[in-house]
């Protein structure tokens, strides 16, 4: 190449012309494959962790009762307690690969099946508050930035804090009373009434009246975090210079926001919210068991209270596999949204 | 064609500070006229109330701004206009070209949309046919052919462009409904003197063959004068002086212009030959590149061998900075010279140990420079460094006591403490220091804040010194006195620099020895005045066609 050549008019762009990244399949590749070694760490920590936890799972199974240590014995060889730690652990290994969580002491029926049945309920009712409190916090998060400073924003940021610092316990227990005790609007706890044999739109009426408090409950206690992410992050887009150029452009101010600025401000808030969603299936333990809903936190409080390890073992596996799972659709979803991670 | 007027044109801004509300008039009494079809550059430092002048024109100041005056449109006046007849009003009648070319696209929407959707909000009576996506996209297509950019661009993102591709996005976004009124602000202000030239060109020639009125802001006066026909000073505010451009050039009348002139040096006019507004050279001392290469000739300080840097990727290994070998005299002022990208900054950092050699190494003294902690300690006692922008590079929380303590602090220089900062306050001439002890950086102006760092170089009582782009951040007035405290130093403290830049002026103003960079590897390098008067490289040529020279004032002398 000669002197000239190099120096041309068309030097500065193709000098500092960024080149494209790196493609999708690599990228899906890499984030799957950094999932796949959570998960196994997640697999390894449910068996060793639960082992180094005191308490003698038989003894406690045996509680209150008159047992021989033949019996007890034969209690250990049932669950193959017997064996040593790394048998165990190879048992548990396989088992795990053909789907098998091992029996729960307490129920006397295979984890998986149990977890299987509480899933259900459990996303519906954390389905429905994800939704809720997103859509409600994102909404009011967009309005107070908009309007920061106003009565608006001032009164919204102050009810959404206040909610957020109140104990979700203490929360549930004050709607129980208020809403299921006093007033008697909504039951007070299960998923349908104890005896109903409703079907139909008889059965969807029943279940949605019980979902109502335990769902409020965690809309009002989350909703603040997407309230608040959103505001700060709209705020920070709201002096950037892109949006002087679409005023300038001759758009409605509405449309400035809506166009420009909100789609800015939704790729922090995107992050956070797949998340938390992850994080708003373990929190479900305290609101499923105030209100006896009957899903994985209440499974988890009574394996819990057991101590029922192979049913720990499950509900902790499954937790995780979900909050590791939202993580990895958070990334994908992350680079969909914001063209500049495609060429990162 | 619209004229635009601004008639007795006042903008304030509602201020909070600590003593509560103030105001600032940004704008004062102005009073100007700009004819159709007529161009006009608009000059000041920062602060001074030109781009608030230009923003006025579209109403697109913050809220906490309040306007006396008028600003006429045509027939209509902005301030009075209601918010419809505004909205229309904008970029069908008068667009901006804003300066950010990194900040005012959207990042997250390609650029064929946000050009699009300029055409689609004025989609009404002649334009009504841009309602169509068809007709609009053969329109976006035919924009980005105007400013030379292929059609197919238009599916870029803004971060997949460079600088100078998104500031020609920016114009044909400007020129998207057709206005007869182009407000350039700063529209090349971050861009390489290269692209510089090239933006400045396509919005030229569009302005010209259209017959458009175009405003262009700038603090850069020689690039205004590549422009516009007439020339607008600003100060604080008012206007300080307005004239023909060549004449503003040539013979600049009020003490503001001349500073700003002086900022821009003409390459090969010895009047700014190691001569600044506030310091000269001494004449007889050999301070003369001649005499000074044959005073140190063997007095190597610094020195990089078969330098080589290279940044792995999975697109292959790019070499940064390719077998460079430099070497810097003691009491000399060396200029390192390059576009971005050109590794100037690379080879800087890896002068300073801030970055391993891939092959090749550092001497300092003619022994190589080890990247262990202890021998890098007494090197940065002996080399220090000054940072391009003085106030990231100062912790804000510090005082300037603090910030010029901590080097001898950490070397542990003897003597009294108060006693090194003070001195050092002074050689950076921070007069008295006393003044100075107790402050933090924010409440410094920029050439203060500059000098703060370089007093925190010379507390070290180094021999030399590395400044990336010690003036590019600062403005115009500012940058002749910083120039003026290094060239300073040289003469009276024998402390040499290694000054990288991208100014061939700042080259012409203080260095002794120029030394061009291109692609990683060094094209040219000699005394200034061979280099810059006589340059044998390609590269070096192209740089030069850019920058104003006497050579070129002397043409347009001539032309008049």
């Amino acid at each position: 190449m000669s002197a000239s050549q190099l120096v041309g008019a068309e030097t500065a762009k193709d000098l500092d012309e960024p080149g494209r990244g790196t493609s999708w399949l690599r990228y899906v590749a890499m984030k799957a494959g950094g999932s796949l070694f959570s998960l196994v760490m997640v697999v390894l920590l449910g068996f060793f962790a639960f082992r180094i936890l005191p308490g003698d799972p038989v003894r406690s199974l045996a509680d209150g009762r008159q047992v021989t240590a033949e019996q007890m014995d034969i209690l250990r060889k049932q669950y193959g307690l017997d064996q040593p730690v790394i048998a165990q652990f190879w048992r548990y290994l396989t088992d795990l690969f053909r789907g098998n969580l091992g029996d729960s002491y307490t129920y006397n029926r295979p984890v998986m099946e149990l977890i299987l049945d509480r899933l259900g309920p459990t996303l519906l009712l954390t389905g429905t508050a994800a939704a809720l409190s997103v859509v409600l916090g994102l909404w009011l998060g967009q309005r107070t930035a908009w309007r920061r400073g106003s009565m608006f924003d001032k009164a919204h940021t102050g009810i959404a804090l206040t909610l957020w610092s109140v104990p979700t316990f203490w929360l549930g227990l004050l709607m129980l009373l208020i809403f299921g005790g006093t007033l008697h609007w909504f039951p007070t706890g299960g998923m349908v009434t104890a005896g109903s044999t409703a079907t139909g739109l008889a059965y969807v009426w029943d279940v949605a009246r019980h979902l109502t408090l335990p769902m409020l409950t965690m809309v009002a206690v989350v909703y603040a975090q997407y309230l608040m992410v959103m505001r700060a992050s709209l705020l920070e887009e709201m002096s950037a210079d892109y949006l002087v150029t679409a005023r300038a452009k001759g758009l409605r101010e509405d449309q400035v926001r809506r166009k420009h600025a909100v789609p800015n401000a939704l790729l922090p808030t995107v992050t956070l919210i797949f998340l938390t969603l992850g994080g708003l299936i373990g929190g479900a333990v305290t609101v499923e068991t105030v209100f006896s809903w009957p899903g994985l936190g209440y499974l988890t409080f009574q394996a819990l209270s057991a101590p029922d390890f192979p049913l720990l073992q499950g509900t902790f596996v499954v937790f995780s596999s979900i909050v590791i799972i939202m993580n990895f659709f958070a990334d994908i979803l992350y680079r969909v949204l914001d063209p500049r991670l495609r060429t990162a | 064609m619209p004229r635009l007027e601004f008639v007795d044109l006042s903008v304030i801004y509602r201020t909070q500070t600590t003593v509560g509300p103030g105001e600032l008039t940004a704008v004062d009494g102005v009073n100007l006229v700009v004819e159709p079809g007529s161009t006009l550059g608009l000059a000041g430092e920062s602060g001074c109330g030109k781009s608030t002048l230009a923003m006025s024109v579209l109403r697109l100041l913050p809220a906490n701004t309040r306007t006396t005056g008028k600003i006429l449109l045509g027939e209509e006046n902005v301030p009075d206009l209601g918010w419809g007849r505004l909205r229309a009003v904008r970029w069908t009648e008068a667009a901006i070209v804003f300066q950010g070319a990194m900040h005012s696209l959207n990042p997250v929407r390609k650029v064929r949309d946000q050009i699009g959707e300029a055409l689609l909000i004025h989609a009404s009576g002649d334009r009504a046919k841009y309602k169509e996506e068809k007709v609009r996209d053969s329109r976006v297509a035919e924009l980005l052919k105007l400013v030379d950019l292929s059609p197919a661009k238009g599916n870029s993102y803004p971060h997949e462009l460079s600088g100078g591709q998104k500031q020609r996005i920016m114009i044909a976004m400007a020129l998207a409904c057709e206005p007869e009124l182009i407000i350039a602000d700063e529209p090349t202000t971050a861009l390489d003197v290269v692209v510089q030239a090239q933006v400045l060109q396509v919005l030229g020639d569009l302005v010209a063959s259209r017959g458009l009125s175009l405003i262009m802001i700038s603090h850069d006066l020689s690039v205004l004068a590549a422009t516009c026909e007439r020339i607008v000073v600003m100060q604080r505010g008012k206007i300080v002086e307005d004239g023909p451009s060549a004449e503003i050039m040539r013979n600049p009348q009020h003490p503001h212009t001349q500073a700003l002139a002086s900022a821009f040096p003409l390459i090969g006019d010895p009047a700014s030959r190691l001569r600044l507004p506030s310091y000269a050279a001494p004449e007889p001392s050999g301070t003369t590149s001649g005499g000074q290469a044959q005073g140190h000739a063997n007095d190597v300080v610094l020195e990089a061998r078969n330098l080589t840097v290279t940044f792995g990727g999975r697109g292959g290994a790019t070499n940064a900075v390719d077998n460079v070998n430099l070497s810097c005299r003691r009491g000399e002022i060396t200029a390192l010279v390059g576009q971005s990208g050109s590794g100037k900054t690379t080879l800087a950092r890896t002068m300073l140990g801030l970055q391993r050699p891939t092959s090749g190494a550092v001497y300092y003294d003619g022994n190589p420079l080890k990247h262990r902690r202890k021998d890098l300690k007494s090197y940065r006692k002996a080399v220090q460094f000054v940072l391009q922008d003085p106030s990231a590079a100062l912790n804000p929380k510090h005082t300037v006591y603090e910030a010029v303590a901590e080097g001898p602090r950490l070397h542990k220089l003897p003597g009294d403490e108060r006693e090194i900062v003070s001195r050092a306050l002074r050689r950076a001439e921070l007069n008295p220091p006393e003044r100075y002890l107790a402050t933090i950086p924010q409440e410094l102006s920029g050439g203060q804040r500059q000098r703060v760092v370089i007093a925190g170089a010379l507390a070290l009582d180094p021999e030399f010194l590395v400044a990336d782009e010690p003036v590019a951040s600062l403005d115009a007035s500012v940058r002749a006195d910083i120039l003026a405290l290094l060239l300073k130093l040289k003469c009276e403290s024998g402390v040499g620099a290694l000054v990288i830049t991208h100014d061939l002026g700042l080259a012409w103003n203080i260095a002794d020895r120029v030394v061009v960079m291109y692609q990683g590897k060094i094209v040219e390098e000699g005394p200034v005045e061979q280099v810059l008067l006589d340059p044998q490289h390609e590269y070096t040529k192209k740089l030069l066609s850019v920058v104003p020279t006497a050579q070129v004032a002397a043409d347009l002398d001539g032309a008049k």
